[in-house]
């Protein structure tokens, strides 16, 4: 029993070392979450159900709040001090502006083979108090930064990948990286 | 506390099989995934399964509750991505029963939908069974697989999640025609290195041409290794 257990131990962590990314995300308690965060949250959402998570990666780790208010999906990101990062809410590709979506198209075709849409999401980034403001009303104060997130399914040297793309108001690209595809194989075969 | 599951579990379905007077086995269900990535987006999959009987009622008989070992698979399956989700495979399989060889052809397609809080997989199955002295048996399998993470949104590495599996099998020979359903349940841990070790439980129930049915409980250990 012994010798199988050792076995077991072997081939589940020794072949650990060498990983390419490590990213985790994890449920967190709403009694754990900083206090800035949370009152941030209660603050703007009433009687709305919060889920609130980690999300450990090689930059840092941050707290995220998942919540479903007046129709839309929030995530508000947060740092461990429960200070806010950004506030994204998920869209439709076709409600990005038409200006928007045409240049970020045209940068997207020059970067991949093609692309399909998955997510789409909008970010706003600014202090707590203008990203306060920008929620409750809707009028967007001018210090909040807007910029998009999209996933891609995308194909580039014959090879298809899922990608995520932050790109600015205008449809400027910020940044693309590829996401690690999580192993399936115990749903395959 | 494997040692409690897997009495509860053998208990728990042998009291219902001897409730229900109908023929069964239970037993035991390991099985070793071992899967090696080859060039041009290529997967193998060597799969080796063995069956262990604690229990078992045959038509007109009394419970036996002697250990019998039962029989042994391996199956080769080659899979290649069809598209980021999807993929296209065949391979063979190999039985060794009652000291006989019986051979099957399998080709497989599998779709798998990460829909955010639970990962969906389906896969559909056609396989060809070759035993010696019988005519050949056709068999059309489709599988739903649900997978769900116990911490957060997605399974990470060292984390553990939920597999539900519910498949259904039409089965057809010249002699007979006949289906089987399957219903599967697993707690799995998600190593660091995306290896997997899933515990859990597995009823089928086949022989619908017959007058009573013929039940299976097993408990299940699968272990996924990638290489």
């Amino acid at each position: 029993m012994k010798t199988i257990l050792a076995l077991a131990f072997t081939f589940l962590v020794l072949p650990c070392f060498g990983q390419q990314k490590y990213e985790r995300e994890y449920r967190i308690k709403s009694g754990a979450v900083p206090q800035k965060a949370a009152r941030f949250i209660n603050e703007v959402f009433n009687q709305t159900t919060i889920h609130w998570y980690g999300e450990e990666s090689l930059t840092g780790t941050t707290i995220e709040a998942k919540l479903k208010s007046g129709g839309k999906r929030y995530s508000i990101e947060f740092d461990l001090s429960g200070k806010i990062q950004d506030v994204e809410i998920q869209r439709r590709f076709n409600q990005i502006p038409a200006q928007t979506r045409k240049t970020l198209s045209e940068g997207l075709n020059q970067k991949f083979d093609r692309f399909s849409v998955v997510k789409t999401q909008l970010q706003w980034t600014a202090s707590q108090d203008d990203l306060k403001t920008a929620i409750l009303t809707d009028k967007l104060p001018s210090s909040v930064q807007i910029r998009y997130e999209l996933i891609l399914k995308a194909r580039k040297n014959r090879s298809a990948n899922y990608y995520e793309v932050l790109c600015e108001q205008n449809g400027a690209i910020v940044s693309i990286h590829q996401l690690v595809q999580r192993n399936t194989n115990n749903l395959i075969y | 506390m494997g040692k409690g599951f897997f009495v509860t579990f053998m208990l728990l379905f042998i009291t219902l099989a001897a409730v229900a007077q109908d023929r069964y086995v239970a037993g035991t269900l390991p099985q070793l995934n071992i899967n090696f990535s080859l060039p041009k987006k290529f997967r193998l999959n060597t799969k080796l399964e063995s069956r262990q009987l604690f229990a078992e009622r045959g038509p007109n008989e009394s419970t036996s509750n002697r250990f019998r070992y039962e029989r042994t698979d391996l199956a080769l399956v080659l899979t290649k991505k069809s598209s980021l989700n999807s993929t296209l495979g065949g391979g063979y399989l190999i039985r060794l029963e009652d000291n006989q060889l019986i051979h099957r052809l399998i080709q497989q397609a599998n779709l798998v939908n990460d829909l955010g809080l639970i990962t969906v997989a389906h896969r559909l199955v056609l396989d060809e069974t070759f035993r010696p002295d019988e005519p050949v048996e056709v068999r059309l399998r489709y599988r739903l697989s649900l997978e769900k993470a116990l911490n957060g949104q997605r399974v990470d590495p060292n984390e553990m999640y939920l597999r539900f599996n519910n498949e259904y099998l039409g089965i057809w020979a010249p002699n007979r025609t006949d289906l089987e359903i399957r219903a599967s349940f697993a707690v799995g841990y998600n190593a660091l290195n995306g290896n997997k070790i899933e515990l859990g439980a597995e009823y089928r129930v086949n022989e619908f041409d017959q007058s009573s049915q013929a039940h299976q409980y097993w408990a299940t250990v699968s272990w996924f290794i990638n290489i």
